[in-house]
């Protein structure tokens, strides 16, 4: 299936992690197809083509990669709103973050997480996670069919 | 005995009898002596009535008288034969012969027989015509030499003088005498009646004798002749005689005289007749007697052998009873003859420790009692054995084989034992007893202590309100002397007011107890005080009730005391809510905390190992070996900072995850703990000895951590030990269950054993042992929140042992 929608949303407030995770998709071909959201908010706009990204060609990423401390609207929100929103509910969500607490895990997958990753500190060990990450979601995953709206 | 007896009764019977029939015999003799006397006199009167009556006949003596005188011719001489001869045939008489007074014969009748009118008849009829009176003879032989007896009749003339002529009567004896004599009354062997008169010298048989013909006037014996009984009749001797008679033979004789004669009648039986009754008798009797005897002999016998037999099974069932009974006794019993021990039961073999009974037989029964006993026994014994007294039950005490004393009662009874006096005695312990007395009295003590220091007001009162006892509480609450006995005393003149009581008195009786009764009791000084009293009815074994238990306390005080705990409890309340709300604050705030650093502690520490990293590969080659070092350093500094990150929001995370108290079973929780050691474990050579571990209760993913840390470390502190040795095991230590492991590694200084479980302290350096000193804190966080405690000893290069308890798991019904 070809589409221009790029097929990753990086929501992730921190432009470090933003750029670290933009190198190690890149290490893969994959930078292009990256779309990034600064927080929650944003996230749910983007989805949704509202705001700023009403202009946007319709289509759904392949996976959204979501941290979970984001300002205005945290990750666990988002995954929130999308499962419960009937035209996103199936669309894969990764959670990609810092942490390893208990709570976040249990609340994620209770929420229906499709994969849960923490950044390790080592960048090589980054790297290699994230390229996992891309290629198993934007490349080797069959996407939930279209059209269901 | 019953013999001599039997065979004097017998003889004095046979005697009797004896006796009695002798004198029976004797009796029927003398009877017939007297019979046969009586009939030859009565017999003699008649013949001298016949001659009486020819001398007074005048028609005889007129015709004689005309005879002699020839007058009337040849007529009168018939007339008087013809008298005579009608006289003859009317009396029958041998022959009736007229003679002259001297005796020459006129007529005779019958006139057939030439009958020689002998001497004798010639002296009769001149002694009957001399004298005018009837003469009669002896018995006489005649000149035939037959017997014969004649009388002589005077004829007597009207002219008086001397007869004129005689009659001769001749009677032959044999014709009725004899036979009169000869006849015996009564049925005899040997019956015989004698007539016998005296001749000179000698005694002349007159009769025909029974046991010898031809005898009469021909055979005589000597007058002298000492047992001859005819020879004693002529002698004078009268009645019954014994003696011999003409045969030889003894005879018992009735010896009789005939008056008017100079007869005697000798009426004899032979002895043995006469008392061969007496002797059958005497031998029947005599036999019977013996039969009695044999029969008496033979049932004394019978008798005496049945009890014997009877009563030696009854001696033997008795004793084998006896054995029974004292073998199986419960108790221990033995028996003391002449101051041996002769027989102990097992019960006494047990009570003194003796395995077999030669240990005790044989023994002196003061060689079983304890010294101090033994002059008491003695005195006992005496009483028992001498006087034969009764001796009450004591105590005493018993020295067993092994040398140790026990206390026993002892009851002694005296008996017969093989015919020797022996004593019986029964052995009671009575150590269970004693001690349960003491316990008894151990209990009041501790009861009587308890109730002294009771706060509470004690007391026991009986059913009619006398009060049985009572602590000095009670006095103190009912405003009394602390020290007064109340004992005896009304217990209702303690009440203020008996409507309370009465109602007091009520409900227990309804209900047998009575819980807080608000009352109002009466003080010492007449002043009202507030109490509570409870109180229940106690019965007896019976049910009965028997008295009242109960307890008083001072309402006022309790009132007080009440109020102030229901104050205290609600300030605590109050103070456990400000905690509580101060330590959720904390906890929140550690949340937050510790979220925040779990997230953005982390990011910069990759953003640093990031850059660095894109740094290193930008400058590629152109970045010197000092650039690089620099670079890895970095990287290296900020992988240890993770770690270290990771490890303090664990131990954060095991202080505040819930716990999931569960029973744990520690073999598998330590399997699970040793699993991720096993490829550093398998290149190396470890020893493990594990030992069984109990279940316990707690939570199983800390429990894990807790042993992964231990063996971790264990492991850890071991490296360059070849083989290294690691011991884990558990044992139960009061009322708690000590689990350790031990290992063989570097170990540690003891002095500095208080920092092991401090976060991130360390007792070896990072580069030589890697960690972050963050496991022991978390050993010890997690076992103190399950209740437990850590400790670990150690010595440096000779190992260290670590370990950590947990209360022991309750044991669950299920």
């Amino acid at each position: 299936m070809k589409t221009d929608v790029p097929a990753i949303l990086l929501a992730e407030d921190n432009p470090n992690d933003v750029e670290l995770t933009i190198e190690a998709l890149d290490r893969h071909n994959l930078a292009n197809r990256v779309a990034v959201a600064h927080d929650g908010v944003e996230a749910m706009e983007y989805l949704r083509r509202e705001g700023a990204f009403s202009e946007r060609e319709p289509g759904d990423p392949a996976v959204v990669l979501l941290d979970i401390k984001m300002p205005r609207k945290d990750g666990l929100e988002v995954l929130r709103e999308i499962r419960g929103d009937s035209a996103l509910k199936r669309l894969p969500v990764v959670i990609l973050t810092s942490s390893r607490e208990e709570q976040d895990l249990i609340t994620s997958y209770d929420l229906g997480v499709n994969a849960y990753v923490v950044k390790p500190v080592d960048f090589l060990s980054f790297i290699e996670a994230v390229a996992h990450l891309g290629v198993f979601w934007a490349l080797i995953n069959e996407r939930p069919p279209n059209g269901v709206k | 005995m019953l013999a001599v007896l039997i065979g004097a009764a017998g003889f004095w019977a046979w005697r009797q009898q004896a006796q009695s029939m002798r004198r029976q015999a004797e009796r029927s003799l003398a009877a017939v002596g007297e019979l046969k006397a009586d009939q030859i006199t009565t017999w003699l009167h008649e013949r001298h009535g016949d001659a009486e009556m020819l001398r007074g006949d005048p028609l005889l003596s007129a015709a004689v008288a005309d005879m002699l005188a020839g007058r009337d011719g040849r007529s009168a001489t018939t007339r008087v034969q013809t008298y005579l001869d009608d006289f003859q045939r009317n009396y029958d008489y041998v022959d009736v012969v007229l003679t002259s007074p001297k005796g020459a014969v006129l007529l005779r009748a019958p006139n057939t027989v030439s009958h020689p009118v002998g001497r004798e008849a010639k002296a009769l009829a001149a002694r009957a015509t001399t004298t005018r009176r009837v003469a009669s003879s002896d018995l006489y032989l005649d000149a035939e030499g037959k017997a014969c007896l004649a009388l002589a009749a005077p004829v007597l003339s009207d002219a008086g003088g001397g007869g004129i002529a005689a009659v001769i009567l001749h009677v032959d004896p044999s014709r009725y005498l004899y036979p009169l004599i000869r006849g015996w009354p009564l049925p005899s062997e040997s019956g015989e009646t004698l007539l016998v008169e005296r001749r000179g010298d000698q005694v002349l048989y007159l009769n025909e004798l029974r046991h010898r013909k031809n005898t009469a006037f021909k055979l005589t014996t000597p007058v002298n002749t000492p047992d001859r009984p005819a020879a004693m009749a002529v002698r004078g001797r009268h009645g019954v005689v014994q003696g011999v008679d003409y045969r030889g033979v003894p005879v018992l004789s009735a010896i009789q005289r005939v008056p008017g004669t100079a007869w005697f009648i000798v009426a004899k039986e032979d002895t043995s007749e006469v008392l061969g009754p007496i002797r059958t008798r005497g031998w029947l009797t005599a036999g019977l007697a013996l039969l009695l005897v044999v029969l008496a002999g033979v049932g004394t016998l019978f008798l005496w052998r049945a009890r014997e037999s009877q009563t030696s099974a009854e001696i033997r069932e008795s004793a084998e009873r006896y054995r029974a009974l004292v073998e199986q006794a419960p108790m221990a019993i033995f028996v003391n003859r002449e101051d041996r021990v002769v027989l102990a039961n097992e019960a006494c073999l047990r009570l003194f420790g003796a395995s077999a009974p030669d240990q005790l037989l044989g023994k002196s029964p003061f060689d079983l009692f304890h010294p101090d006993c033994h002059a008491g026994m003695r005195e006992r014994i005496h009483r028992l054995r001498d006087e034969g007294e009764e001796v009450p039950q004591i105590e005493e005490k018993i020295v067993r084989l092994d040398g140790s004393t026990v206390a026993v009662e002892v009851a002694a009874a005296p008996f017969r034992d093989q015919g020797v006096d022996a004593i019986h005695l029964v052995l009671n312990d009575i150590t269970e007893r004693k001690r349960a007395e003491e316990e008894l009295r151990a209990s009041e003590r501790k009861f009587r202590e308890t109730i002294e220091a009771l706060d509470e007001g004690y007391y026991s009162v009986t059913l009619d309100g006398r009060l049985l006892d009572h602590n000095p509480a009670y006095n103190r609450i009912l405003g009394r002397d602390p020290d007064a006995d109340l004992r005896g005393r009304r217990t209702p003149d303690f009440w203020w007011d008996q409507a309370g009581r009465a109602a007091y008195v009520q409900q227990l009786n309804r209900d047998g107890f009575i819980r807080d009764y608000l009352a109002r009791a009466k003080t010492g000084d007449g002043s009202p005080v507030a109490v509570l009293v409870s109180a229940h009815l106690v019965r007896d074994e019976r049910g009965e009730v028997a008295r009242i238990d109960g307890s008083v306390v001072d309402f006022t005080a309790r009132k007080a005391a009440e109020d102030e705990i229901v104050r205290l409890n609600a300030e605590l309340e109050q103070r456990v809510l400000d905690r509580t709300a101060q330590l959720d604050a904390a906890n929140k705030d550690l949340e937050a905390f510790t979220y925040s650093v779990s997230h953005d502690l982390r990011a910069p520490l990759r953003h640093i190992s990031g850059f660095s990293s894109l740094l290193a590969e930008r400058a590629g080659d152109s970045l010197d070996e000092k650039s690089r070092h620099y670079v890895d350093t970095i990287s290296r500094s900020v992988r240890e900072m993770g770690v270290l990150i990771d490890d303090l929001l664990q131990f954060s995370r095991t202080g505040r995850t819930e716990l999931q108290i569960i029973e744990v079973d520690m073999d598998e929780v330590l399997r699970e703990a040793l699993e991720p050691l096993r490829q550093e474990t398998g290149e190396r050579e470890i020893e493990w000895s594990i030992g069984p571990l109990p279940r316990v209760v707690g939570d199983h993913a800390l429990l894990r951590q807790v042993w992964a840390n231990l063996l971790d470390n264990a492991v850890k502190y071991t490296r360059g030990r070849a083989p290294a040795r690691i011991e884990v095991g558990a044992r139960d230590v009061d009322g708690e269950v000590v689990f350790s492991v031990r290992d063989d590694g570097v170990g540690f200084d003891m002095q500095f054993a208080h920092k092991l479980f401090g976060v991130f302290q360390r007792l070896h350096s990072a580069s030589e042992f890697e960690g972050a000193g963050i496991g022991l804190a978390n050993v010890q966080r997690i076992i103190n929140r399950l209740g437990g405690r850590v400790w670990a000893e150690g010595e440096v290069d000779h190992g260290a042992t670590f370990y950590f308890s947990l209360p022991r798991r309750k044991e669950t019904p299920s």
